[in-house]
């Protein structure tokens, strides 16, 4: 008689769940329609025309597309693109890591050091963008100026073609240590202290049980954070703004596909054409992100 | 042994100064230059002390700007889409971590996907819509589509996951509904979750800049980060009073963040470990 | 008399009833604007305006310049753009010719305003087909600033009005020699505006055509001018391009490194606010060539087209317009009012710079190169000629690829 009360109460709810899914669902899923959903779908529909001023849209089929892949500033965009996330991705995290294995020991004035690598997260952004062009400019930086005490030469590095880039993912990764670090420092948090106690037991040191007990177990933390920096990161557009002039040599060395979007959509008024920029993006965030998912099996403890 | 620990951790210890001070360059720019007069704040290579200390850069912040009037609204709006996230990423987080429904796994997806796009796009929409509903300039416009949020969503759908389903199960079977099983049994336990989206989200509404700027017109209307983006000049701006004002602004989110750091911590502890 | 009395008292209570209808009617009418330091005179205009015009209240709508056409290209395409805004040069066009503007031709003459008045150069920025779309609001010029304390240690004389670019370059290379890290001249390459819009027509060469068909960048005469600029930079008289972008023409000014300064009449306010700077500087108007055009831009008034209240936006823009309004503010000395006449008040709002230089450079001026798509081209001159002022392309090449990219994008505008 239990078993079956407690069958029927089960299968109750789990058909009344599909009313009370859609209940709990129904006022971000209506919000997010309404303010996202909508116009993710539209701009799709824009990348396959050519928009007035101020509206109306006239169908071209492809031609945006065809366009853009004549485009070379389109390509070397994107290239930068690739090379931001290749480079700020996997050095932004481990650092993120380092500083959170760091500051999860006995290290003293842990939750000062935890506020102040948070805190370019919160700085307003024009600042740090002044404080790092003035670090790096060619006559007066700080860069430069220590260089020539080894007799050696700088650049100006934002604004030279061949290292602005690189300049500018410095201060990429700068910016969202903070970020990571804190995410992950709560994932650190959350592995047991016994595997530790048990390892100091068996005779292993430190450095094996880093890695062997907290990096395996902080895998799943770090999926999470590789995943969303890598969507971020893809999307990098205000730093590059803030660091590199659009009067720049070097802006076309360092432009990221999103600022090309932005140039298009605002500056040039060619909406349907950034809308098909964006498209592609999308499919490339996707595609890669996808391929993240399918590869977790194989490193991501579960 | 003794000495070799020591000089790890001196190493560390050296690493983690090197780090902290460059992390607190800005705040230490922001400061010294708001302190300068305009003309000293435009002196190639810049001084980094001020010859003459401007503290009345700050009064003169207060006096240019309606500070309490833009401060409130700020406050407003980011307590208004702080709340409203918690309440709707929570319920749809449950429901997408723990219910059954036809079509959970692709609304999901849809949702994700929202994130995988220029934000720049939702801009101009975004305000047609607004527009519509005839709310333009006004403070409910400057909370609606932040109320929603596939991020905020996806987080807690997370942390939902790796609460212990026996938990559940005991609520399931004394009748409970999902809704008194997710207020009285699933939020109690969320307390970490709901503190880092709330401080994710505080930080997102305090500095949000170019939304605030389109939807508003009416100074009454601004908030603290509208109101300091408009000291900027065509080609001339006081970059020093521009920082006074920044600094301000910036106060109460650290102060925040200060306070519910530690609980932060804490909180996102179960994001990763189930991944 | 007792009835009179009642008769009175009804007749004030009915007119006080249909006062507070009235009150609700008020008319209000919305002000776009970018600039915080022109925005309290305007608000002091706003008031005047309201007091002379009861039941009319204008409302101020203040947005950064960076995010402005943002917006109102939003509100535009919502169809609830402002009263009265602001409208620049590269923009105006864009909006004209989707019937966004109203046209203000028959308003002009029935208000009996003499476009005379006005400076031409900005009068004509904002026709179109013949139709006056906006009322000029103020205007740019640029000049020549010059340090004499510089000029002193060089042992050279200061510059004049009546200056050649010979003068200019012969000085300019004497201080760079003489004085150490000290620059002669410089133009600030990053702003058309300030630099070259202006050596193109000294050389009697053209950006735009008239037409607005064709790129002048074919123009024997354009192609010396952007070569005579680059020399500058090659015989050190002007700091490399990198250095400009990285440290602004005109901050290196204000720190002594460079002893001349082409800049616009913005500048005024902040220099004679830097104390260590105002007592040792001088303006003069440009150097010639072949003239000393200044390429002039100027703000417009315009009328946005869904304005539900055209008369009330015209009397605002007609009261903005009138010599007393102009004075007003040409007395903060913020910008160069667009009334000839009232631009001597705004050299004398200086007490201790003499920046006169600026309105007599007004005297030969030409108008600010715009057309429909001017961002896209303005790309193109940006890309090419970044490549001439680092070395990278000859004047020759990169003016040849401007003109045929722009003339492609002006084929392409709609008309």
């Amino acid at each position: 008689m239990e078993k079956l009360k407690k069958i029927n109460k089960k299968s109750l709810f789990n058909n009344n769940s599909s009313f009370w899914g859609y209940l709990m669902i129904a006022p971000v899923t209506i919000g997010l329609l309404i303010f996202y959903v909508i116009p993710f779908f539209q701009n799709f529909y824009f990348s396959f025309t050519e928009i007035g001023t101020f509206g109306g849209a006239t169908w071209i089929g492809l031609e945006n597309y065809k366009k853009l892949m004549k485009d070379e500033q389109f390509f070397k965009a994107t290239w930068n693109t690739f090379k931001y996330v290749v480079i700020a991705v996997p050095v932004g995290v481990s650092v993120s890591t380092l500083l959170a294995v760091l500051l999860n020991t006995d290290v003293k004035f842990k939750g000062a050091f935890r506020t102040i690598y948070f805190i370019p997260v919160i700085a307003m952004a024009s600042a740090s963008g002044a404080v790092w062009r003035w670090m790096y400019n060619k006559d007066f930086g700080i860069l430069n100026y220590i260089l020539s005490f080894f007799g050696l030469e700088g650049v100006a590095w934002l604004n030279t073609p061949e290292t602005s880039l690189y300049a500018v993912v410095i201060v990429m990764i700068w910016m969202k240590v903070g970020y990571n670090m804190v995410i992950l420092l709560a994932g650190l948090q959350g592995i047991p202290k016994s595997l530790y106690e048990a390892a100091e037991i068996d005779g292993a040191g430190k450095v094996k049980q880093f890695f062997s007990i907290t990096l395996p177990m902080l895998t799943p933390t770090l999926f999470f954070v590789s995943v969303m920096t890598l969507i971020s990161t893809f999307q990098v557009f205000d730093i590059i703004f803030m660091m590199v002039d659009k009067f720049s040599i070097a802006i076309n060395d360092s432009m990221s596909l999103v600022y090309l979007f932005y140039r298009y959509a605002f500056e040039f008024n060619e909406k349907g054409y950034a809308a098909a920029m964006a498209v592609v993006l999308f499919f490339i965030i996707i595609a890669v992100t996808v391929v993240q998912f399918r590869i977790k099996k194989r490193w991501v403890h579960e | 042994m003794k000495k070799n620990i020591s000089f790890g951790r001196i190493l560390i210890y050296i690493l983690l100064l090197f780090g902290a001070f460059m992390s607190l360059l800005p705040f230490a720019w922001m400061l010294t230059t708001s302190l300068k007069t305009m003309a000293e704040s435009t002196q190639i290579p810049p001084t980094i002390i001020p010859n003459k200390v401007m503290w009345s850069n700050y009064v003169e912040v207060f006096k240019l700007l309606p500070f309490e009037k833009y401060f409130m609204n700020t406050l407003i709006s980011t307590v208004i889409i702080v709340v409203g996230q918690l309440l709707f990423c929570s319920t749809a987080g449950y429901a997408f971590a723990r219910l059954k429904f036809w079509g959970k796994s692709k609304i999901f997806v849809v949702f994700l996907t929202i994130l995988m796009v220029p934000g720049q796009i939702y801009l101009i929409p975004q305000y047609l819509i607004i527009q519509k509903l005839g709310l333009l300039n006004s403070i409910p416009a400057l909370v609606l589509p932040g109320l929603f949020s596939a991020f905020g969503t996806f987080l807690l759908k997370q942390f939902f996951e790796a609460v212990p389903k026996e938990l559940e199960e005991a609520a399931i079977i004394d009748g409970c509904n999902p809704v008194q099983i997710y207020w009285n049994v699933m939020m109690p336990l969320m307390k970490p979750a709901l503190i880092t989206l709330t401080i994710l989200t505080a930080l997102y509404g305090w500095n949000s800049l170019m939304w605030p700027l389109i939807i508003n017109t009416s100074s009454d209307k601004m908030t603290l980060s509208a109101g300091i983006a408009s000291l900027a000049g065509q080609r001339t701006t006081n970059v020093p009073i521009m920082m006074a004002g920044s600094l301000i602004a910036m106060l109460p989110m650290v102060a925040f963040f200060m306070a519910f750091q530690k609980k932060f911590i804490e909180g996102i502890a179960a994001t990763g470990s189930k991944g | 008399m007792k009835k009179l009395w009642l008769l009175l008292l009804l007749l004030v209570g009915v007119l006080t009833g249909c006062g507070g209808a009235k009150e609700d009617e008020n008319i209000t009418i919305k002000y776009a604007l970018w600039d915080s330091t022109q925005a309290p005179i305007y608000r002091e205009l706003a008031d005047e305006f309201e007091k002379q015009n009861p039941g009319i209240k204008v409302e101020i709508e203040l947005t950064p310049f960076q995010q402005y056409w943002t917006k109102l290209e939003a509100a535009t395409t919502g169809g609830q753009m402002p009263d009265v805004i602001w409208m620049s040069a590269a923009n105006f066009e864009k909006y004209a010719i989707n019937g966004m503007l109203l046209p203000l031709n028959e308003n002009i003459e029935s208000a009996g305003i003499d476009m005379a008045n006005y400076v031409e150069g900005t009068t004509k920025l904002y026709q179109m087909d013949g139709k006056q779309y906006g009322m000029p609001k103020d205007v740019d010029s640029i000049a020549m600033w010059y340090n004499k304390e510089l000029f002193d240690k060089a042992g050279l004389e200061y510059p004049t009005n009546d200056w050649t670019w010979k003068d200019m370059k012969d000085a300019a290379t004497k201080i760079q020699a003489t004085l150490d890290g000290v620059y002669g001249v410089v133009l600030p390459l990053n702003d058309s505006q300030s630099s070259y819009y202006n050596v193109i027509p000294q050389n009697d060469g053209f950006v735009i055509s008239e037409d607005k068909k064709k790129s002048g960048y074919g123009d024997p005469n354009t192609i010396e001018a952007i070569a005579m600029i680059k020399d500058l930079i090659d015989s050190k008289a002007s700091p490399s391009y990198t250095t400009v972008v990285e440290n602004k023409a005109n901050e290196m000014f204000q720190s002594g490194q460079v002893a001349m300064l082409y800049d616009g009449a913005w500048r005024g306010v902040e220099f004679s606010q830097n104390e260590k700077l105002n007592k040792k500087v001088g303006v003069v108007t440009m150097p010639k060539i072949k003239n000393k055009k200044t390429v002039v831009h100027g703000l417009g008034l315009v009328i946005g087209k869904t304005t539900k209240h055209p008369e009330e936006a015209w009397k605002f823009i007609e009261f903005l317009s009138t010599k007393e309004a102009h004075e007003k503010v040409a007395k903060s000395g913020i910008v160069i009012p667009a009334y000839i006449e009232a631009q001597p008040l705004w050299a004398e709002a200086y007490t201790n710079i003499d920046v006169s230089a600026y309105v007599e450079a007004l005297k030969e001026n030409t108008p600010y190169p715009a057309s429909l798509d001017t961002s896209k081209w303005a790309q193109v001159e940006v890309d090419e000629l970044t490549k001439v002022w680092t070395g990278h392309s000859t004047p020759e090449e990169a003016c040849k690829k401007i003109e045929t990219e722009m003339d492609a994008i002006l084929a392409k505008e709609k008309k």
